[in-house]
């Protein structure tokens, strides 16, 4: 497996996703969703379980996968589609995309009458990206008010847009530099600044 | 069974989310007790399969008889739970696993940018098993430093300088933060570093001596 050891594979697989136990689940029921009603689950019972938990059991038939309606739901498709750049996707899954596309994946692989294009989540997240993508590179390369927009945008962002938002600003930063022709100025690693400042950053939250 | 709602790989994944989430630069103390937890979980995991795949083997020699025979079709809920605990050691083995390299990536990074001097605050926070690591790694990697010389007048080379463009300017302009002392140029020249002083050194000497936050870059000279 190539993404095993990939961050944000590794955190997209923790995210919920509801399944419909096909034939039951024993004496663990309680332990993969804390909501279940008992520990001895009968055939055709909803529980939220982690991603992780989920090929396996849809592999051998055990569980039909539902879509996260935590995630894609609540009148999501009609926000999406009045304006994407809006939507504050991180509240509802820092990892939108990639479950979006695990969940899709799972589907098309229980139902050969399905393909992947043809999925409704896959055509959701599909749009969100494409209205959002554009947006996102305007707002990231714009240059004098940056810091003000940047705050601003961050935080609705899903974990690959931040990514993606982050390299544009540093390419303009490059880009500037190299355009200025000045050297860099050689700075003290962060690593040290931040031992003798005394701050510990906290992680940049989940 | 034991009530421990704890598990299903949750410790791991809150073990796994401190180093993951953490700031490029920071490294968090290394979770000593939530890995002890995360290990005595994957042994409660693989019991009670265990103690399933008995039990079902059990029912099946009483029914027909037959020794070993393994047909999970009539008791479904039973199998869906063994590969419940299955995924959740696979799981718990990719969180620690995941772990222990994205640890091992930041030491090397450290390595990288700071050179030898990694802060003491820094070492305080590895396990005694990174901080042979990072000894093993500098080791390797100064070794091969030594030995990647193109032309034998160039002696050793620093790998780890920033060399990404070639400096316009061979040298530059410091001002001294902290009191290191004398210090010796690749000239072999002796440089008194007093702090508040300024310095024009070649760009070689006094990077390692910035990133490290001795000395603060005032300009080219």
């Amino acid at each position: 497996m190539c993404d095993y050891y990939d961050k944000d594979a590794i955190l997209a697989t923790t995210e919920a996703c509801p399944v419909n136990l096909t034939h039951g689940l024993a004496a663990v029921g309680r332990y993969v969703d804390p909501c279940a009603s008992a520990n001895d689950l009968p055939p055709n019972t909803r529980v939220e379980v982690p991603f992780w938990i989920v090929p396996t059991l849809a592999a051998r038939a055990l569980a039909n996968v539902g879509t996260p309606r935590a995630v894609y739901g609540h009148g999501l498709s009609a926000d999406i589609g009045a304006d994407p750049g809006c939507v504050d996707l991180r509240a509802r899954s820092p990892y939108f995309y990639e479950l979006a596309m695990k969940v899709s994946g799972e589907k098309a692989r229980q139902d050969d009458t399905q393909t992947l294009a043809d999925d409704p989540l896959m055509k959701l997240a599909r749009l969100a990206f494409q209205g959002r993508y554009r947006d996102l590179l305007v707002k990231a390369l714009s240059g004098n008010c940056e810091q003000d927009k940047a705050v601003r945008t961050l935080p609705s962002l899903t974990s690959e847009e931040r990514e993606l938002f982050e390299s544009a600003r540093e390419a303009a930063r490059v880009y500037e530099q190299w355009r200025n022709t000045e050297e860099p100025r050689l700075r003290a690693s962060r690593t040290v600044t931040n031992v003798t400042r005394g701050t510990r950053k906290r992680s940049r939250g989940a | 069974m034991a009530a421990d709602v704890r598990a299903f790989a949750r410790t791991a994944t809150e073990l796994y989310r401190d180093v993951a989430l953490a700031e490029k630069h920071h490294l968090p103390p290394h979770d000593h007790d939530r890995l002890k937890r995360a290990i005595e979980e994957v042994k409660y995991h693989s019991e009670e399969a265990q103690n399933l795949l008995k039990a079902q083997e059990q029912e099946q020699d009483d029914a027909n008889g037959e020794l070993g025979s393994q047909d999970w079709t009539s008791n479904p809920a039973s199998a869906a739970a063994v590969l419940v605990h299955y995924e959740s050691i696979l799981r718990n083995k990719r969180l620690m696993l995941a772990y222990v390299h994205e640890r091992c990536q930041k030491i090397k990074a450290f390595r990288w940018r700071l050179g030898n001097a990694v802060p003491k605050e820094i070492v305080d926070r590895m396990a005694p098993e990174e901080v042979h690591f990072a000894t093993q790694y500098n080791r390797i990697l100064s070794e091969y430093m030594t030995g990647a010389g193109v032309d034998d007048r160039l002696g050793n080379i620093d790998l780890t300088l920033d060399a990404t463009l070639p400096p316009k300017e061979p040298y530059v302009k410091v001002l001294v933060k902290r009191d290191i002392g004398e210090f010796v140029t690749e000239e072999g020249k002796t440089v008194h570093l007093i702090p508040g002083s300024m310095h024009l050194l070649r760009r070689c000497d006094a990077e390692p001596l910035i990133v490290q936050g001795v000395l603060e870059h005032e300009g080219y000279a």
